[in-house]
């Protein structure tokens, strides 16, 4: 232990020490979990920041002993320099102080026995003629009630004594009444760790020397042991020349006085580096002595006597002396007193102390002058714990006494989103606190808001780091500042509202009781919010005017909207409305912002999707009013609704106006073949596709001048139709061919359907060709039901005759379907009976007019394989038909739908 | 998408507001101890317990599990308490600077960190940090992180 015998050296040359609790450097308590977690910060591609933590890894440090007894000696058998030294005379009780430390991080018990280096030692001394007692007060003597340890050189125990904590051993022993001067002893003391066999401390070997001459003895009190800062410490020193010769002085020079000189380097404030200050007036005796001062700067090296000392005291002083007028005779006592006053802020802990002495003995071969050394003296300087929160960079706000009314206020945050408040705390106290950071009681905020502690980045969240249940700053100097960023968190639920308190409360870790108060306070909370308007064309705005679009029925209108997070937070608003029954609405986002519904748009919605803070989704609400709406103004009104707050919603009230309309819609146009004298029914829907109920007037135009009879549903002939607004009648008509009508004769009957009041009229045109005999053909679709654009229909018209002679020339017509394109080389001949010889296809382009087009895919602007241009496909047959012949599989084509 | 981050006005740039996102960078730190055997040969076993001057190496790995590049990344580790950090152990990849704070991690600064003294006389003088000094250590990433790539950073702590 090389550092504690420098300082045991350094004990025997300077009479007074100060013993730094630093001597030793303080390890971590054993159990203490040693905490890491990192924190990262980040941008994402938006520039966005992000932090994340890491999880927590935790160390536990585990106990490790340890063991010093001071002063050490030298080292040598028997040592050069001896732990302690003193003069003696036959029959004296030796008293020699030593200072026992744990410097292991845990609780722990020591062996301790006494140790006499017999080969040395001429005196008459055994092992057993030592004890070794616990100086609990320190005074350097065993009171009454201060237990022995080891008695008659049994080993004993010590402890348990906490890490760090020291306790005084005083070795003592008798010296013989028959010992002769010159004759010595070499005494030592040896410990071992209860936790750890392996920790011993040993020898410290003290040299008893047997005298015929002055043997002066030093003991050192301090009163109180325990002290506050403002506290005074009082130290006596005191002793008695036990020998039989008178104690000589020494000569003083710098005073010009001689005398026996009692000292002491005043002890040391480990936090100022000072001396503590002298209160008061030091005392001495025998009378007539001097109270000497040891001005600042002052070097101490060398014999205390050739130090310069004064006679006047002053500031910084650090040593105080008395030095008594000429010699101490034998049997006399002598003593010297002084104080010193504990400054504001002293570093708790404890504050060692020992004087010495200094004399001339009456023995010319011994080196001069002769240096006793006190026992030590400790005081235990005590934790003050006051801390200090306030708002960033001024702990100190607030009035006094409590300092707790300080407020840092925001005036405005939004729901769903964080305010950070910087609170800065400072250590008052005088010892390192890891002063505890609590969210208070008196906290107004909601339950349903959280509230964190970071360290000043503002990322790392406080840790507990002693241990006690609370995050805390970690160990803060006193004095020391240090910022604290508390993040209130305020949920996406939070309405409007206000004032809300964080009351956050700094509390000592030394002392729980030591307090103090902050509140980071939000006026108002602004909640989620949302505006829903009509479009404006600026962004965060909207224009609130009710819009009243007009509409006819059976059409949509467009409601071009704009949607405001009038919120803090990115924020997603559900879309709905209010319109009349039966009508339908469909949102869609206007991804460009125009106000217009373009193709590219045409997904619905219904949510905006998310919209930052302050900024709005463009949206359109596309109305469809049904058919046979009645004239009138609807409301239509549309909402959204915060996905943060679904309390938070808007609505704006539009308008449609759906005018008077006349319509009537005839469908469809047909097609179709009849022999003559025979009849041919075409089925049609009318449909009052207008909002007035009317009676529709049915009538016809025929390019033959034949006859038209109209049927209804059951049928009945009728010549008109009654229909409410959107309603539709189902109806035939049906044409009957003269005989005699000419085979290849086109007829074309107009039809038309016209409001008895509203005059609205629409025409559907059935064309019917007059085919020869008893053929019959029937059509079918592939596949069948109602289909989406794009579409492949499969026609084919299977025939057959149904008459009594064989049919000759006979040529299928077909037309091909408004809205649909024909697809090139689709048209097929079927399988016919056999005595058909051969089917002709052939195109028209002209309706039928001529019969010589050729189909080319892409014709027309029709897509690739199909051609728009073919209007009908017509089969020519070669050869007959015979009675009662069918086609196995009949002609037909295939078109597309456009 | 839902990581719209929106500052709102700064009070005096104490108070600030963010909104609260989603994270893609996740984190992770361990703790192991390193064991020299008497050769010099270094070994590891997970620090879960430690006795005082025993050397704790801590290494932490960034990992981006989302499905964009994030970049900008700075991590910063606190030196805990009861350790205090081993000089020139802080390891970090290329592209990352390494730097130290001496102030509980208001400034971070390059190795050796300057700090002010008083000395005997009273005179103010500027001198090296030790390594006991260093309250946090911070690591700079240049470039930025491709998703499913992973860092790492290290640095040991002697326990105190």
């Amino acid at each position: 232990m090389k550092h504690t015998r420098i300082l045991a050296l350094v004990f025997l040359v300077v009479a007074a020490l100060m013993l730094a609790s630093s001597a030793f450097a303080q390890t971590t308590p054993a159990g203490t979990q040693i905490r890491n977690r990192a924190s990262a910060t980040y941008q994402d591609l938006s520039g966005n920041t992000f932090t994340t933590v890491s999880n927590e890894v935790i160390t536990v440090v585990l106990p490790v002993y340890g063991i010093s007894i001071l002063p050490d000696d030298s080292g040598e058998t028997p040592p050069v320099t001896p732990a302690l030294s003193q003069n003696a005379i036959g029959g004296q009780t030796m008293y020699y102080s030593y200072t026992l430390t744990n410097t292991g991080n845990d609780t722990d018990s020591y062996s301790i026995v006494p140790l006499v280096d017999a080969a040395n030692t001429t005196m008459t001394l055994a092992l057993a003629n030592v004890s070794v007692y616990h100086d609990v007060n320190s005074n350097g003597v065993v009171d009454g009630g201060e237990p022995a340890i080891s008695v008659g050189g049994a080993p004993g125990v010590l402890g348990p004594l906490a890490a760090n904590a020291s306790a005084s051993l005083i070795v003592t022993y008798a010296v013989p009444g028959t010992a002769a001067a010159g004759e010595v002893a070499y005494v030592g003391v040896q410990g071992t760790s209860a936790g750890d066999a392996g920790q011993i401390d040993t020898r410290n070997y003290h040299r008893t020397t047997v005298v015929s001459d002055a043997v002066m003895t030093a003991l050192l009190n301090a009163a109180p042991a325990f002290v506050v800062e403002g506290d005074q410490i009082t130290y006596s020193f005191s002793g008695t020349n036990a020998g039989t010769s008178t104690a000589n002085g020494v000569n003083v020079a710098s005073v010009g006085l001689t005398g026996v000189l009692m000292y002491d380097i005043i002890p040391i404030n480990p936090g100022s580096g000072n001396p503590l200050p002298i209160f008061g007036a030091p005392s001495g005796f025998p009378a007539g002595g001097t109270v000497l001062y040891l001005p600042n700067g002052s070097s101490t090296a060398g014999s205390p006597e050739t130090w310069n000392w004064s006679t006047t005291a002053a500031a910084g002083d650090i040593a105080v002396a008395f030095v008594t007028n000429g010699g101490i005779l034998s049997g006399q006592a002598y003593g010297f007193s002084y104080q010193v006053t504990v400054p504001v802020g002293m570093t708790p802990g404890v504050l060692n102390n020992t004087a010495a002495l200094a004399y001339v003995d009456n023995n010319v071969t011994t080196s001069d002058p002769t240096i006793v050394v006190s026992n030590n003296a400790p005081v235990t300087v005590g934790t003050l714990a006051d801390v200090l929160i306030g708002p960033a960079g001024n702990p100190g706000a607030g009035t006094p006494p409590n300092f707790d009314d300080d407020v840092q206020s925001v005036a405005t945050a939004f729901a769903n989103t964080s305010v950070n408040f910087t609170n800065t705390i400072r250590n008052d106290g005088n010892a390192n606190d890891a002063i505890n950071v609590v969210l208070d009681g008196a906290s107004t905020i909601p339950g349903s808001w959280t509230v964190v502690f970071y360290q000043s980045d503002g990322v790392t969240p406080l840790a507990d780091t002693d241990f006690d249940g609370l995050a805390d700053v970690g160990p803060l100097a006193p004095g020391a500042s240090i910022d604290v960023v508390v993040r209130v968190i305020i949920p996406g639920s939070q309405g409007a509202g206000g004032p809300f308190d964080a009351v956050v409360r700094a509390q000592s870790a030394n002392d729980n009781a030591e307090t103090n108060l902050t509140t980071d306070r939000i006026l108002q909370v602004l909640p989620a919010s949302v505006d829903i308007g009509n479009y404006d064309g600026v962004s965060g705005t909207t224009n609130s005017t009710p819009v009243n679009l007009n509409a006819n029925p059976s059409t949509s209108v467009d409601f071009a909207l704009d949607v405001v997070n009038g919120g803090g937070s990115s924020d997603n608003f559900t879309l709905s409305s209010a319109i009349p029954a039966g009508w339908t609405v469909t949102f869609y986002f206007d991804a460009n912002g125009n106000g217009v519904l373009d193709p590219a748009e045409l997904s619905p919605i219904t949510q905006t999707g998310p919209v930052a803070a302050g900024s709005e989704a463009n949206v359109i609400a596309r109305v469809d009013v049904p058919l046979g709406t009645l004239p009138a103004v609807y409301p239509t009104s549309f909402t959204a609704t915060s996905a943060v707050n679904a309390t938070q919603t808007d609505t704006i009230a539009n308008t449609v106006t759906v005018s008077a309309l006349a319509s009537v819609d005839f469908f469809p146009d047909n097609v179709g073949n009849a022999t003559a004298g025979g009849t041919v029914t075409y089925a049609h829907t009318v449909t009052n596709t207008g909002n007035i109920a009317d009676t529709f007037d049915l009538a016809y135009a025929s390019s033959q001048g034949w006859t038209y009879v109209f049927f209804d549903a059951l049928s009945a002939p009728i010549t008109s139709v009654t229909l409410a607004p959107g309603a539709s009648a189902n109806i035939t008509v049906r044409l009957t061919v003269p005989a005699g009508a000419v085979i290849g004769t086109v007829e074309v009957g107009v039809l038309s359907a016209t409001g008895q009041v509203t005059l609205a009229t629409d025409n559907a045109t059935d064309i019917t060709t007059i085919v020869a005999g008893n053929l019959t053909l029937n059509k079918s679709v592939s596949p069948v039901g109602d289909q989406v654009p794009g579409t492949d229909l499969s026609y084919t018209v299977d025939y057959q005759n149904l008459g009594s002679d064989d049919l000759t020339a006979i040529v299928i017509y077909d037309a091909v379907p408004a809205w649909t394109q024909y697809q090139v080389g689709s048209a097929v001949t079927g399988t016919a009976p056999a005595s058909i010889t051969s089917i002709t296809i052939e195109y028209s382009d002209d309706n039928g007019a001529t019969w010589a087009y050729a189909p080319v895919s892409g014709g027309g602007g029709a897509p690739a394989g199909y051609d728009a241009n073919v209007t009908n496909v017509r089969w020519v047959f070669a050869g007959n038909l015979l009675a009662g012949g069918v086609s196995t599989t009949g002609v037909g084509f295939t078109v597309r739908i456009q | 998408m839902n990581r719209a981050v929106f500052v709102s006005a700064l009070i005096a740039g104490l108070i600030t507001s963010l909104a609260i996102a989603d994270n893609p960078v996740t984190g992770s730190i361990e703790a192991v101890k390193v064991v020299v055997a008497k050769g010099g040969e270094e070994t590891f076993v997970p620090a879960n317990e430690a006795r005082p001057q025993d050397v704790i190496e801590y290494r932490l790995k960034y990992a981006n599990r989302g499905e964009e590049v994030v970049s900008n990344l700075a991590i910063t580790d606190p030196v805990p308490a009861g350790a205090r950090y081993v000089a020139k152990t802080a390891r970090a990849p290329k592209s990352t600077t390494v730097k130290f704070s001496v102030d509980g991690a208001k400034t971070f600064h390059n190795w050796p960190v300057r700090v002010k003294q008083t000395d005997a006389n009273g005179k103010e003088v500027w001198v090296d940090a030790t390594p006991d000094m260093i309250t946090h250590i911070r690591w700079t990433v240049s470039g930025s992180l491709a998703p499913k790539d992973e860092i790492a950073f290290s640095y040991r702590a002697e326990v105190e």
